[in-house]
Protein backbone atom coordinates (compact mmCIF):
# COMPACT_ATOMS: atom_id res chain seq x y z
CA UNK A 1 0.00 0.00 0.00
CA UNK A 2 1.55 3.29 -1.10
CA UNK A 3 1.03 6.91 -0.14
CA UNK A 4 -0.84 7.72 -3.35
CA UNK A 5 -3.45 6.35 -5.67
CA UNK A 6 -1.95 6.16 -9.16
CA UNK A 7 -4.23 6.52 -12.18
CA UNK A 8 -2.83 5.56 -15.56
CA UNK A 9 -4.08 7.24 -18.74
CA UNK A 10 -7.12 8.95 -17.26
CA UNK A 11 -9.31 10.62 -19.86
CA UNK A 12 -8.16 14.19 -20.41
CA UNK A 13 -10.60 17.06 -20.23
CA UNK A 14 -10.64 19.49 -23.14
CA UNK A 15 -9.99 23.19 -22.77
CA UNK A 16 -13.48 23.98 -24.07
CA UNK A 17 -15.07 21.76 -21.45
CA UNK A 18 -13.10 23.37 -18.63
CA UNK A 19 -13.82 26.85 -19.95
CA UNK A 20 -17.53 26.03 -20.11
CA UNK A 21 -17.42 25.52 -16.34
CA UNK A 22 -16.12 29.03 -15.71
CA UNK A 23 -18.56 31.01 -13.61
CA UNK A 24 -17.10 34.20 -12.22
CA UNK A 25 -20.53 35.50 -11.21
CA UNK A 26 -21.05 32.60 -8.81
CA UNK A 27 -17.61 33.25 -7.26
CA UNK A 28 -18.58 36.88 -6.65
CA UNK A 29 -21.96 35.87 -5.25
CA UNK A 30 -20.33 33.39 -2.87
CA UNK A 31 -17.95 36.10 -1.67
CA UNK A 32 -20.83 38.48 -1.03
CA UNK A 33 -22.76 35.77 0.82
CA UNK A 34 -19.79 34.76 2.92
CA UNK A 35 -19.06 38.41 3.74
CA UNK A 36 -22.57 38.89 5.08
CA UNK A 37 -22.38 35.78 7.27
CA UNK A 38 -18.74 36.06 8.21
CA UNK A 39 -19.36 38.09 11.38
CA UNK A 40 -21.64 35.42 12.83
CA UNK A 41 -19.38 32.58 11.81
CA UNK A 42 -16.26 34.02 13.43
CA UNK A 43 -15.24 32.83 16.86
CA UNK A 44 -14.10 36.23 18.05
CA UNK A 45 -17.63 37.55 17.54
CA UNK A 46 -18.99 35.14 20.15
CA UNK A 47 -15.93 35.73 22.29
CA UNK A 48 -16.61 39.46 22.29
CA UNK A 49 -20.25 38.93 23.21
CA UNK A 50 -19.27 36.55 25.99
CA UNK A 51 -16.65 38.94 27.31
CA UNK A 52 -19.09 41.85 27.24
CA UNK A 53 -21.72 39.77 29.08
CA UNK A 54 -19.24 38.79 31.81
CA UNK A 55 -18.09 42.41 32.12
CA UNK A 56 -21.68 43.64 32.48
CA UNK A 57 -22.49 40.93 35.04
CA UNK A 58 -19.40 41.79 37.08
CA UNK A 59 -20.21 45.49 36.82
CA UNK A 60 -23.71 44.94 38.17
CA UNK A 61 -22.42 42.65 40.92
CA UNK A 62 -19.78 45.11 42.14
CA UNK A 63 -22.04 48.14 41.84
CA UNK A 64 -24.59 46.38 44.08
CA UNK A 65 -22.00 45.38 46.64
CA UNK A 66 -20.42 48.82 46.78
CA UNK A 67 -23.67 50.52 47.90
CA UNK A 68 -23.28 51.80 51.50
CA UNK A 69 -25.39 50.16 54.13
CA UNK A 70 -27.04 53.16 55.68
CA UNK A 71 -30.65 52.16 56.03
CA UNK A 72 -32.54 49.40 57.69
CA UNK A 73 -34.02 48.31 54.34
CA UNK A 74 -30.60 47.57 52.91
CA UNK A 75 -29.65 45.55 55.96
CA UNK A 76 -32.78 43.50 55.41
CA UNK A 77 -31.83 43.02 51.72
CA UNK A 78 -28.37 41.79 52.63
CA UNK A 79 -29.75 39.42 55.20
CA UNK A 80 -32.07 38.03 52.53
CA UNK A 81 -29.02 37.32 50.46
CA UNK A 82 -27.44 35.24 53.26
CA UNK A 83 -30.28 32.84 53.87
CA UNK A 84 -33.72 32.00 52.72
CA UNK A 85 -35.07 31.59 56.22
CA UNK A 86 -34.37 34.91 57.91
CA UNK A 87 -36.15 36.81 60.60
CA UNK A 88 -35.15 40.42 60.99
CA UNK A 89 -35.90 42.37 64.12
CA UNK A 90 -35.40 46.07 63.57
CA UNK A 91 -35.86 48.37 66.56
CA UNK A 92 -37.84 51.49 65.74
CA UNK A 93 -37.05 53.42 68.92
CA UNK A 94 -34.05 55.72 69.43
CA UNK A 95 -34.13 57.07 65.89
CA UNK A 96 -34.32 60.71 66.89
CA UNK A 97 -30.75 61.66 67.42
CA UNK A 98 -28.82 58.44 67.72
CA UNK A 99 -28.79 55.76 65.12
CA UNK A 100 -28.46 52.36 66.70
CA UNK A 101 -27.20 49.67 64.43
CA UNK A 102 -30.08 47.24 64.58
CA UNK A 103 -29.83 43.84 66.14
CA UNK A 104 -30.41 41.30 63.45
CA UNK A 105 -31.61 37.87 64.33
CA UNK A 106 -31.14 35.30 61.62
CA UNK A 107 -32.71 31.88 61.76
CA UNK A 108 -31.02 29.45 59.47
CA UNK A 109 -32.09 25.90 58.75
CA UNK A 110 -29.20 23.57 59.29
CA UNK A 111 -29.45 20.39 57.32
CA UNK A 112 -28.01 17.36 59.04
CA UNK A 113 -28.34 13.66 58.52
CA UNK A 114 -30.66 13.32 61.50
CA UNK A 115 -33.17 16.15 61.25
CA UNK A 116 -33.25 19.83 60.33
CA UNK A 117 -32.43 22.08 63.31
CA UNK A 118 -33.31 25.74 63.50
CA UNK A 119 -30.41 27.82 64.81
CA UNK A 120 -30.64 31.44 65.85
CA UNK A 121 -27.76 33.78 65.14
CA UNK A 122 -27.74 37.18 66.76
CA UNK A 123 -25.73 39.95 65.12
CA UNK A 124 -24.91 42.56 67.76
CA UNK A 125 -24.06 46.19 66.98
CA UNK A 126 -20.39 47.02 67.39
CA UNK A 127 -20.91 50.60 68.51
CA UNK A 128 -23.42 53.39 68.44
CA UNK A 129 -22.61 56.60 66.59
CA UNK A 130 -24.03 59.95 67.55
CA UNK A 131 -25.50 61.42 64.33
CA UNK A 132 -25.32 65.04 65.47
CA UNK A 133 -21.68 64.66 66.46
CA UNK A 134 -20.93 63.05 63.09
CA UNK A 135 -22.52 65.92 61.17
CA UNK A 136 -20.61 68.51 63.20
CA UNK A 137 -17.30 66.76 62.53
CA UNK A 138 -18.02 66.65 58.83
CA UNK A 139 -18.91 70.34 58.68
CA UNK A 140 -15.74 71.21 60.59
CA UNK A 141 -13.63 69.21 58.16
CA UNK A 142 -15.21 70.94 55.18
CA UNK A 143 -14.70 74.35 56.69
CA UNK A 144 -11.07 73.49 57.36
CA UNK A 145 -10.65 72.46 53.73
CA UNK A 146 -12.10 75.75 52.49
CA UNK A 147 -9.75 77.69 54.74
CA UNK A 148 -6.78 75.69 53.46
CA UNK A 149 -7.81 76.36 49.88
CA UNK A 150 -8.04 80.06 50.58
CA UNK A 151 -4.54 80.06 51.98
CA UNK A 152 -3.04 78.05 49.08
CA UNK A 153 -4.89 78.98 45.89
CA UNK A 154 -5.26 76.13 43.40
CA UNK A 155 -3.93 76.10 39.88
CA UNK A 156 -6.42 77.83 37.64
CA UNK A 157 -7.25 76.72 34.13
CA UNK A 158 -6.70 79.43 31.63
CA UNK A 159 -7.33 79.35 27.90
CA UNK A 160 -3.75 80.31 27.25
CA UNK A 161 -2.53 78.86 23.99
CA UNK A 162 1.04 77.63 24.18
CA UNK A 163 3.08 77.05 21.05
CA UNK A 164 6.36 75.72 19.83
CA UNK A 165 7.78 77.76 16.99
CA UNK A 166 4.32 79.21 16.44
CA UNK A 167 2.64 75.80 16.21
CA UNK A 168 -0.04 74.92 18.76
CA UNK A 169 -1.66 72.00 17.00
CA UNK A 170 -0.77 69.99 13.91
CA UNK A 171 2.35 69.55 11.82
CA UNK A 172 5.69 70.84 13.01
CA UNK A 173 9.05 70.19 11.37
CA UNK A 174 11.63 68.25 13.36
CA UNK A 175 14.07 71.15 13.19
CA UNK A 176 11.57 73.58 14.70
CA UNK A 177 10.52 71.10 17.36
CA UNK A 178 14.12 70.37 18.28
CA UNK A 179 15.36 73.94 18.44
CA UNK A 180 12.41 75.79 19.95
CA UNK A 181 10.82 75.91 23.36
CA UNK A 182 7.24 76.19 24.54
CA UNK A 183 6.08 79.79 24.59
CA UNK A 184 2.90 81.38 25.90
CA UNK A 185 1.51 84.86 26.52
CA UNK A 186 3.73 87.65 27.85
CA UNK A 187 4.17 87.71 31.59
CA UNK A 188 4.06 83.93 31.90
CA UNK A 189 6.78 81.35 31.78
CA UNK A 190 6.42 77.58 31.47
CA UNK A 191 7.09 75.83 34.76
CA UNK A 192 6.40 72.22 33.92
CA UNK A 193 4.79 70.01 31.28
CA UNK A 194 4.23 66.35 30.40
CA UNK A 195 5.40 64.94 27.10
CA UNK A 196 3.98 61.84 25.47
CA UNK A 197 6.18 60.47 22.68
CA UNK A 198 7.32 57.23 21.06
CA UNK A 199 10.84 55.90 21.51
CA UNK A 200 12.43 52.62 20.48
CA UNK A 201 11.47 51.26 23.89
CA UNK A 202 7.81 52.09 23.24
CA UNK A 203 5.46 54.91 24.14
CA UNK A 204 6.56 57.09 27.04
CA UNK A 205 5.11 59.92 29.09
CA UNK A 206 7.57 62.06 31.01
CA UNK A 207 7.16 65.13 33.18
CA UNK A 208 9.63 67.88 32.32
CA UNK A 209 10.54 70.98 34.31
CA UNK A 210 11.13 74.08 32.24
CA UNK A 211 9.99 74.98 28.78
CA UNK A 212 12.31 72.97 26.56
CA UNK A 213 12.35 69.28 25.65
CA UNK A 214 15.60 67.83 27.07
CA UNK A 215 18.29 66.66 24.68
CA UNK A 216 18.12 62.98 25.75
CA UNK A 217 14.43 62.85 24.80
CA UNK A 218 15.12 64.63 21.52
CA UNK A 219 17.77 61.98 20.84
CA UNK A 220 15.27 59.19 21.50
CA UNK A 221 12.77 60.72 19.07
CA UNK A 222 15.49 61.32 16.50
CA UNK A 223 16.71 57.71 16.81
CA UNK A 224 13.37 56.49 15.50
CA UNK A 225 13.52 59.10 12.76
CA UNK A 226 9.90 58.67 11.74
CA UNK A 227 7.05 61.15 11.77
CA UNK A 228 5.23 60.79 15.06
CA UNK A 229 2.44 62.23 17.19
CA UNK A 230 3.69 64.07 20.27
CA UNK A 231 1.31 65.27 22.98
CA UNK A 232 2.28 68.08 25.33
CA UNK A 233 -0.10 68.04 28.28
CA UNK A 234 -0.37 69.33 31.85
CA UNK A 235 1.38 72.53 30.83
CA UNK A 236 1.78 74.64 33.94
CA UNK A 237 2.84 78.26 33.57
CA UNK A 238 3.63 80.82 36.25
CA UNK A 239 3.35 84.62 36.15
CA UNK A 240 5.20 87.34 37.99
CA UNK A 241 2.70 87.16 40.89
CA UNK A 242 3.52 83.46 41.29
CA UNK A 243 0.06 82.56 40.03
CA UNK A 244 0.08 79.12 38.43
CA UNK A 245 -2.11 78.51 35.39
CA UNK A 246 -2.75 75.35 33.48
CA UNK A 247 -2.60 75.88 29.71
CA UNK A 248 -4.29 74.05 26.86
CA UNK A 249 -2.65 70.79 25.76
CA UNK A 250 -0.81 70.57 22.47
CA UNK A 251 -1.18 67.85 19.86
CA UNK A 252 1.78 67.99 17.50
CA UNK A 253 2.68 65.91 14.48
CA UNK A 254 6.47 65.99 14.30
CA UNK A 255 7.56 65.64 10.70
CA UNK A 256 11.02 64.54 9.73
CA UNK A 257 10.54 65.18 6.01
CA UNK B 1 12.49 18.07 -22.07
CA UNK B 2 9.92 20.51 -23.48
CA UNK B 3 8.51 23.02 -21.03
CA UNK B 4 4.89 24.07 -20.61
CA UNK B 5 4.66 27.62 -22.05
CA UNK B 6 1.43 28.60 -20.26
CA UNK B 7 3.21 30.02 -17.26
CA UNK B 8 5.96 32.00 -18.95
CA UNK B 9 5.27 35.64 -19.43
CA UNK B 10 6.98 38.76 -20.62
CA UNK B 11 7.49 41.66 -18.24
CA UNK B 12 4.83 43.68 -20.03
CA UNK B 13 2.31 40.86 -19.46
CA UNK B 14 3.21 40.72 -15.78
CA UNK B 15 2.76 44.48 -15.47
CA UNK B 16 -0.58 44.21 -17.20
CA UNK B 17 -1.53 41.57 -14.63
CA UNK B 18 -0.39 43.85 -11.85
CA UNK B 19 -2.67 46.55 -13.17
CA UNK B 20 -5.59 44.08 -13.13
CA UNK B 21 -4.69 43.18 -9.56
CA UNK B 22 -4.64 46.83 -8.49
CA UNK B 23 -8.02 47.38 -10.09
CA UNK B 24 -9.42 44.21 -8.48
CA UNK B 25 -8.22 45.38 -5.08
CA UNK B 26 -10.55 48.35 -5.43
CA UNK B 27 -13.39 46.44 -7.08
CA UNK B 28 -13.60 42.59 -6.96
CA UNK B 29 -15.52 42.55 -10.25
CA UNK B 30 -12.33 43.72 -11.93
CA UNK B 31 -10.80 40.34 -11.08
CA UNK B 32 -12.63 38.82 -14.08
CA UNK B 33 -9.66 38.93 -16.53
CA UNK B 34 -7.42 37.14 -14.01
CA UNK B 35 -10.11 34.53 -13.39
CA UNK B 36 -10.52 33.97 -17.11
CA UNK B 37 -6.79 33.71 -17.63
CA UNK B 38 -5.99 31.30 -14.82
CA UNK B 39 -9.14 29.23 -14.35
CA UNK B 40 -8.00 26.40 -16.61
CA UNK B 41 -4.44 26.27 -15.23
CA UNK B 42 -5.59 26.16 -11.63
CA UNK B 43 -8.28 23.58 -12.39
CA UNK B 44 -5.79 21.32 -14.17
CA UNK B 45 -3.34 21.64 -11.26
CA UNK B 46 -6.06 20.56 -8.82
CA UNK B 47 -7.65 17.86 -10.99
CA UNK B 48 -4.22 16.35 -11.65
CA UNK B 49 -4.05 15.57 -7.93
CA UNK B 50 -7.53 14.23 -7.29
CA UNK B 51 -10.18 11.92 -8.73
CA UNK B 52 -13.41 13.81 -8.29
CA UNK B 53 -13.97 16.18 -11.21
CA UNK B 54 -16.87 18.10 -9.60
CA UNK B 55 -14.91 18.57 -6.44
CA UNK B 56 -11.95 19.82 -8.48
CA UNK B 57 -14.20 22.51 -9.99
CA UNK B 58 -15.50 23.40 -6.52
CA UNK B 59 -11.99 23.73 -5.13
CA UNK B 60 -11.03 25.86 -8.13
CA UNK B 61 -13.88 28.23 -7.25
CA UNK B 62 -12.71 28.22 -3.64
CA UNK B 63 -9.21 29.18 -4.76
CA UNK B 64 -10.49 32.22 -6.65
CA UNK B 65 -12.77 33.18 -3.78
CA UNK B 66 -9.84 33.08 -1.38
CA UNK B 67 -7.68 35.00 -3.83
CA UNK B 68 -10.25 37.80 -4.19
CA UNK B 69 -10.84 37.95 -0.44
CA UNK B 70 -7.15 38.11 0.35
CA UNK B 71 -6.10 40.23 -2.59
CA UNK B 72 -5.22 43.11 -0.26
CA UNK B 73 -2.42 40.90 1.14
CA UNK B 74 -0.92 40.19 -2.29
CA UNK B 75 2.42 41.81 -2.98
CA UNK B 76 4.00 41.86 -6.41
CA UNK B 77 7.42 40.17 -6.26
CA UNK B 78 8.30 40.18 -9.92
CA UNK B 79 6.75 36.77 -10.58
CA UNK B 80 3.49 35.92 -12.34
CA UNK B 81 0.30 36.21 -10.33
CA UNK B 82 -0.23 32.50 -10.99
CA UNK B 83 2.43 31.50 -8.45
CA UNK B 84 0.30 33.06 -5.70
CA UNK B 85 -2.78 31.28 -7.02
CA UNK B 86 -0.93 27.95 -7.11
CA UNK B 87 0.01 28.36 -3.46
CA UNK B 88 -3.62 28.99 -2.53
CA UNK B 89 -4.63 26.03 -4.69
CA UNK B 90 -2.17 23.76 -2.92
CA UNK B 91 -3.45 24.84 0.49
CA UNK B 92 -7.11 24.38 -0.51
CA UNK B 93 -6.38 21.02 -2.08
CA UNK B 94 -4.74 19.60 1.03
CA UNK B 95 -7.49 21.06 3.18
CA UNK B 96 -10.00 19.20 1.02
CA UNK B 97 -8.04 15.93 1.46
CA UNK B 98 -8.15 16.42 5.23
CA UNK B 99 -11.84 17.36 5.29
CA UNK B 100 -12.97 14.51 3.06
CA UNK B 101 -10.37 11.99 4.25
CA UNK B 102 -9.61 11.49 0.57
CA UNK B 103 -6.42 9.90 -0.69
CA UNK B 104 -4.04 11.93 -2.81
CA UNK B 105 -4.16 10.90 -6.44
CA UNK B 106 -1.44 10.96 -9.08
CA UNK B 107 -2.45 10.93 -12.72
CA UNK B 108 0.11 9.71 -15.16
CA UNK B 109 0.27 8.71 -18.83
CA UNK B 110 1.89 5.60 -20.26
CA UNK B 111 4.17 7.91 -22.23
CA UNK B 112 5.43 9.53 -19.04
CA UNK B 113 5.96 6.15 -17.37
CA UNK B 114 7.98 5.06 -20.38
CA UNK B 115 10.10 8.22 -20.16
CA UNK B 116 11.07 7.28 -16.61
CA UNK B 117 11.85 3.69 -17.60
CA UNK B 118 14.03 5.01 -20.45
CA UNK B 119 15.84 7.27 -18.01
CA UNK B 120 16.56 4.25 -15.81
CA UNK B 121 17.92 2.38 -18.92
CA UNK B 122 15.33 -0.33 -18.76
CA UNK B 123 13.08 -1.96 -21.29
CA UNK B 124 9.56 -0.53 -21.76
CA UNK B 125 7.48 -3.51 -20.73
CA UNK B 126 4.16 -3.92 -18.98
CA UNK B 127 5.91 -5.47 -16.01
CA UNK B 128 8.36 -2.57 -15.69
CA UNK B 129 5.52 -0.03 -16.01
CA UNK B 130 3.64 -1.75 -13.18
CA UNK B 131 6.80 -1.85 -11.10
CA UNK B 132 7.47 1.85 -11.64
CA UNK B 133 3.93 2.77 -10.63
CA UNK B 134 4.33 0.80 -7.41
CA UNK B 135 7.57 2.69 -6.75
CA UNK B 136 5.91 6.06 -7.42
CA UNK B 137 3.25 5.27 -4.83
CA UNK B 138 5.99 4.78 -2.25
CA UNK B 139 7.48 8.27 -2.62
CA UNK B 140 6.84 10.90 -0.02
CA UNK B 141 4.65 13.93 -0.74
CA UNK B 142 7.48 16.37 -1.32
CA UNK B 143 9.27 14.17 -3.84
CA UNK B 144 6.05 13.32 -5.61
CA UNK B 145 5.17 16.98 -5.87
CA UNK B 146 8.51 17.76 -7.49
CA UNK B 147 8.24 14.89 -9.98
CA UNK B 148 4.69 15.90 -10.85
CA UNK B 149 5.59 19.53 -11.44
CA UNK B 150 8.73 18.74 -13.39
CA UNK B 151 8.05 15.52 -15.31
CA UNK B 152 4.26 15.19 -15.54
CA UNK B 153 3.33 18.83 -15.91
CA UNK B 154 6.55 19.84 -17.72
CA UNK B 155 7.20 22.99 -15.72
CA UNK B 156 10.48 24.87 -15.71
CA UNK B 157 12.65 24.93 -12.58
CA UNK B 158 12.01 28.67 -12.33
CA UNK B 159 8.28 28.09 -12.22
CA UNK B 160 8.62 25.19 -9.76
CA UNK B 161 10.69 27.46 -7.53
CA UNK B 162 8.03 30.16 -7.65
CA UNK B 163 5.20 27.75 -6.90
CA UNK B 164 7.05 26.06 -4.02
CA UNK B 165 8.58 29.34 -2.83
CA UNK B 166 12.17 28.12 -3.22
CA UNK B 167 14.96 29.30 -5.49
CA UNK B 168 15.26 28.02 -9.04
CA UNK B 169 18.50 26.26 -8.11
CA UNK B 170 16.96 24.65 -5.07
CA UNK B 171 14.06 23.41 -7.19
CA UNK B 172 16.58 21.88 -9.61
CA UNK B 173 18.54 20.12 -6.83
CA UNK B 174 15.38 18.85 -5.13
CA UNK B 175 13.95 17.53 -8.42
CA UNK B 176 17.19 15.72 -9.15
CA UNK B 177 17.19 14.14 -5.69
CA UNK B 178 13.56 13.08 -6.11
CA UNK B 179 14.27 11.29 -9.39
CA UNK B 180 17.34 9.64 -7.83
CA UNK B 181 15.20 8.43 -4.95
CA UNK B 182 12.65 6.96 -7.38
CA UNK B 183 15.43 5.27 -9.31
CA UNK B 184 16.83 3.75 -6.13
CA UNK B 185 13.43 2.36 -5.10
CA UNK B 186 12.90 1.02 -8.64
CA UNK B 187 16.29 -0.71 -8.82
CA UNK B 188 15.86 -2.18 -5.33
CA UNK B 189 12.57 -3.65 -6.47
CA UNK B 190 14.32 -5.40 -9.36
CA UNK B 191 16.73 -7.21 -7.06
Amino acid sequence: MGNFKINLDRKKLTKDYIDSKQNFESVLTKIKTSNSTSLISKGWFYGAIGFASVAIALGIYFSKNSQPIDSNDQIVQNVDYVSSAVDVAVPTENLNNTVTTPTVEISTMQTSKKSPVAEKITVKPKQNVDLGEKQTTKAKEEQQKVEENNQNPKTTLKNTVPSISGVFNGDISWENFKNSEILIADGYRIKQFSLYYTSRAGDKTVTIDGSKVPQNILNEIENIGLNQRVYVTNILAINTDNEVVRCLSMDLNVKFK
Amino acid sequence: MSVNPAYHQSNSRMLEELEWVQRAKADPEQFAPLYKKYHEQIFRYIYQRMDDEEMAFDITSQVFMKAIKNLHKYEFRGVPFASWLYRIAKSELYQSFRDNKAIRTVNIDTVQVNEFIDEFDHEESEQNRKRLMECLAKLNEEDMQLLELRYFEKRSFKEIGEILDVTENNAKVKSFRAIEKLKKIYLNKLQ
